[in-house]
C-alpha cells in the first residue's frame, strides 16, 4: 500500500511539473512575441521564424497539461446527468467514463506513436521557414496521450475504492 | 445511409459520451476515432486524426487565447480590477441605481483588459455586492447587473471566445475583434438604460443615496492614475490592430505584457500573482486547446461523412426565407445554451453553421458577431449557466443561485434585442471593420 501511495505521489508532482512547464512556455510565447514586435516596429529587425516556435509550444501546452487537469477534474464535462444520480450509480457511471477514456487513449497513444516513429525513421520535415524535424514537436501526442492514458486508470481506481467505500458503508448499515 | 441518419447517429453519441460524464474533449475525440474507421478507412483515418491534432492547434492564430486568459487573470489576481472598480466609483455622481450603473461602466472598463466573463464577475461580486446590500439595493438591481456585466468582458476585446470562434469558424479575428467593439458598447448603454429607467419607475429596487464628496483635483487625480493607464492596454490590443501595427496575436502579447506592466506601476504584482495567473492561464488555455484539436477532427469527419453537405442542401432548399433559417440557428444555440458551455456549444455548432452561412450568402463576420452575444448570454441562462454559479459562489450566502436567475431575466431580454437590432441592422457589427486599415 505504501509504494502505492509513494507512486501515486510521484506521478502526481510528474504531472504537475509538466504543467510548470507549459506555465513557463506561456511566459515565453509572451516575451518572444512582444519583443519580436517591438524590435520590428523599432530597429525594422525581423525574425519570420518566431511565430512557427509559438505555435508549437501551443500543442506542447495543450498535451503537457492534459493529465494534470484530468487528475483534478479541470476538464470541461456535462454532469448534468450524472449530478443527479446517487453516489452509487454516479460513482458507477464514472467507472464507466473513464473506461471508455482508457481505451480511446490507448488507440490514441498507440496510433500517435506510431506515426512519430515513422516521421523519426524518415526525417520528415515540416515545410516551413525553420523546415524543423517533425517527430521532436509531434513527440508530445504520444506523451501526453499516455500520461492521460495512466491518470485514466487511477480515476477508475478512485472511483472503484469510493465504490468499494460506499458498499461496506451500506453493509455496516444494513447490519446496524 | 442517409446523410440524416449519419448526421443523428453522430450527434446523437456525441450527446450520450457527454452525458455520461466524459470530458467534452474526450467525446470529440471518441467520435473521431470511430468516425476515422468508419469514413477514413481505418488506420490511415487515425493517422488522419493525429496529424489533425498537430495541424489544428499549432496555429499562430491560438496564441492569444493564452495570452488573453492572462490578461485577465493578472488584473483579476493583482487587484488591478479592484482599483478599476474604486476610481469609476468615485468618478461617478448621484445617479439612480449609482452603484448598479458602477457594475456595468466598470464592467465595460474591465472588459478591455479582460477576454473572459468569471474574472470581470468575480471582481465586481466582491467588491460591489456588500456595498450594494448594506445601501439597501434589492437583488433585481445588485445582482443581475452584475452577472450580465460579464457578457461585457467578452464583447469589448480582448476577447478569448472571439479567437476561438474566429478561428473555428474560419473568419478574420482582427476583424472579429473590431467587429464585436459597436455591439459591446451597444449592449452596455441598453444595460445602462435598463438600469435608470427601471430605477425611475421603481426607487424601492436601489435607494438613492448621498455619494462620498470627491473633489474635482482628486477626480482628475484618479482618472490619471486608474483610468487612462488603461489606454495603454486598449491601444496594446486594439489600436496596434486597428492601425496594422500588429497582427492579433501579437496584439495579444503586448496586452499581455501592459497588463503586468500595469500590475506592476501600482505595486501591485508579486510572485504569488504571477504563480496564481499562470496557473489559472494553463488550466483554461490547456482544456481549451484539448477541446479544439479533437473538435476539428470532428469537423473533418462531419464533412467528410456527407452529413455536412446533406445539410447545406436542405438548409438551402427550404421554402423559407433564408434568414429564418439563421434565426433557427440561434435558436437552437439558445436551447444548447441552456445545458451546455459557450465553448462546447460553438465546437459543435460552428463546423455545421458557418458552411450554411456562407452558402446561404450571408456575411459570416456578422453572423459570428451574433453568435458572440448568443453564447455569451448562455452564461446567464437557466438551469446551467456558469456566470450565474461564478456569482452565486462568491456571493453572500443569503443569495441562492434562484435569485441570480431571476434577477439576470431583463438583461437576458435586452441581449436578445440586442442580437435582434444587429440582425436587423448589420452595419452595427460591420461598420467599424470596414473602416479599420
Amino acid at each position: 500500500m505504501k509504494v502505492v501511495e509513494r507512486a501515486r505521489a510521484v506521478w502526481d508532482r510528474a504531472i504537475t511539473a509538466l504543467m510548470v512547464l507549459a506555465a513557463v512556455l506561456i511566459m515565453a510565447d509572451m516575451l518572444a512575441v512582444s519583443v519580436t514586435v517591438i524590435l520590428r516596429q523599432t530597429l525594422g529587425v525581423a525574425w519570420p521564424g518566431y511565430f512557427e516556435l509559438t505555435e508549437y509550444s501551443l500543442l506542447w501546452i495543450a498535451f503537457l497539461a492534459a493529465a494534470w487537469l484530468l487528475k483534478n477534474d479541470l476538464h470541461i464535462r456535462i454532469d448534468m446527468v450524472v449530478s443527479h444520480l446517487n453516489p452509487r450509480r454516479r460513482a458507477i457511471t464514472n467507472i464507466v467514463a473513464y473506461i471508455i477514456c482508457i481505451i480511446l487513449l490507448g488507440v490514441v497513444t498507440w496510433y500517435s506513436v506510431k506515426l512519430t516513429w515513422h516521421d523519426y525513421q524518415a526525417a520528415t520535415i515540416v515545410s516551413t521557414v525553420l523546415r524543423p524535424l517533425k517527430w521532436p514537436i509531434e513527440l508530445i501526442i504520444p506523451i501526453g496521450s499516455f500520461l492521460l492514458f495512466i491518470q485514466s486508470l487511477m480515476k477508475v481506481y478512485e472511483h472503484l475504492t469510493s465504490l468499494k467505500v460506499m458498499s461496506r458503508g451500506q453493509r455496516t448499515g444494513s447490519k446496524l | 445511409m442517409e446523410w440524416y441518419m449519419v448526421l443523428l447517429l453522430i450527434f446523437g453519441s456525441l450527446v450520450i459520451l457527454m452525458a455520461i460524464g466524459i470530458p467534452v474533449a474526450f467525446s470529440f475525440m471518441a467520435i473521431c476515432v470511430v468516425g476515422s474507421l468508419v469514413f477514413w478507412g481505418g488506420q490511415v483515418g487515425m493517422e488522419q486524426v493525429i496529424r489533425s491534432f498537430f495541424s489544428s492547434v499549432a496555429t499562430f492564430t491560438f496564441l492569444p487565447v493564452p495570452l488573453f486568459i492572462l490578461m485577465g487573470n493578472i488584473i483579476f489576481e493583482s487587484g488591478v480590477g479592484m482599483l478599476v472598480v474604486d476610481a469609476v466609483d468615485k468618478i461617478l455622481g448621484r445617479l439612480p441605481g449609482r452603484l448598479s450603473l458602477l457594475a456595468i461602466g466598470a464592467g465595460t472598463l474591465l472588459g478591455t483588459m479582460i477576454g473572459i466573463s468569471g474574472a470581470s464577475i468575480a471582481i465586481l461580486t466582491k467588491s460591489l455586492v456588500p456595498e450594494m446590500f448594506k445601501r439597501g439595493y434589492k437583488k433585481a438591481m445588485s445582482l443581475g447587473p452584475i452577472v450580465a456585466s460579464g457578457m461585457l468582458a467578452v464583447m469589448i476585446p480582448p476577447s478569448a471566445a472571439a479567437i476561438i470562434l474566429g478561428a473555428i469558424g474560419r473568419v478574420s479575428i482582427g476583424k472579429l475583434l473590431i467587429a464585436i467593439i459597436l455591439p459591446g458598447l451597444l449592449i452596455a448603454f441598453f444595460f445602462a438604460a435598463y438600469i435608470i429607467v427601471r430605477c425611475m419607475l421603481q426607487p424601492s429596487l436601489a435607494p438613492s443615496y448621498a455619494a462620498a464628496r470627491v473633489s474635482l483635483l482628486e477626480k482628475l487625480s484618479i482618472t490619471i492614475r486608474h483610468i487612462l493607464p488603461l489606454g495603454i492596454i486598449i491601444f496594446a490590443v486594439i489600436g496596434t490592430i486597428y492601425l496594422g501595427i500588429a497582427s492579433p496575436s501579437e496584439a495579444a502579447a503586448l496586452g499581455a505584457v501592459a497588463c503586468f506592466l500595469l500590475a506592476a506601476g501600482h505595486r501591485k504584482l508579486n510572485w504569488q500573482t504571477v504563480k496564481k495567473s499562470v496557473v489559472s492561464t494553463v488550466h483554461i488555455t490547456a482544456m481549451v486547446l484539448i477541446i479544439v484539436a479533437a473538435s476539428i477532427s470532428f469537423s473533418k469527419i462531419l464533412a467528410c461523412s456527407g452529413a455536412l453537405a446533406g445539410l447545406i442542401n436542405l438548409a438551402t432548399s427550404l421554402p423559407v426565407a433564408p434568414i429564418i433559417i439563421i434565426i433557427a440557428t440561434q435558436l437552437l444555440v439558445v436551447i444548447l445554451g441552456c445545458f451546455m458551455d459557450p465553448i462546447s456549444i460553438l465546437m459543435i455548432t460552428l463546423p455545421m453553421f458557418m458552411p450554411i452561412v456562407s452558402a446561404l450568402g450571408f456575411d459570416t463576420l456578422w453572423y459570428a458577431v451574433i453568435l458572440m452575444i448568443n453564447i455569451q448570454l448562455a452564461l446567464i441562462t437557466p438551469p446551467f449557466g456558469l456566470d450565474c454559479y461564478t456569482m452565486k459562489a462568491l456571493a453572500p450566502p443569503d443569495v441562492s443561485i434562484g435569485d441570480v436567475f431571476r434577477s439576470s431575466i431583463p438583461l437576458l431580454a435586452i441581449g436578445f434585442l440586442a442580437m435582434a437590432l444587429i440582425m436587423v441592422f448589420p452595419q452595427i457589427a460591420l461598420w467599424l471593420p470596414s473602416v479599420a486599415r
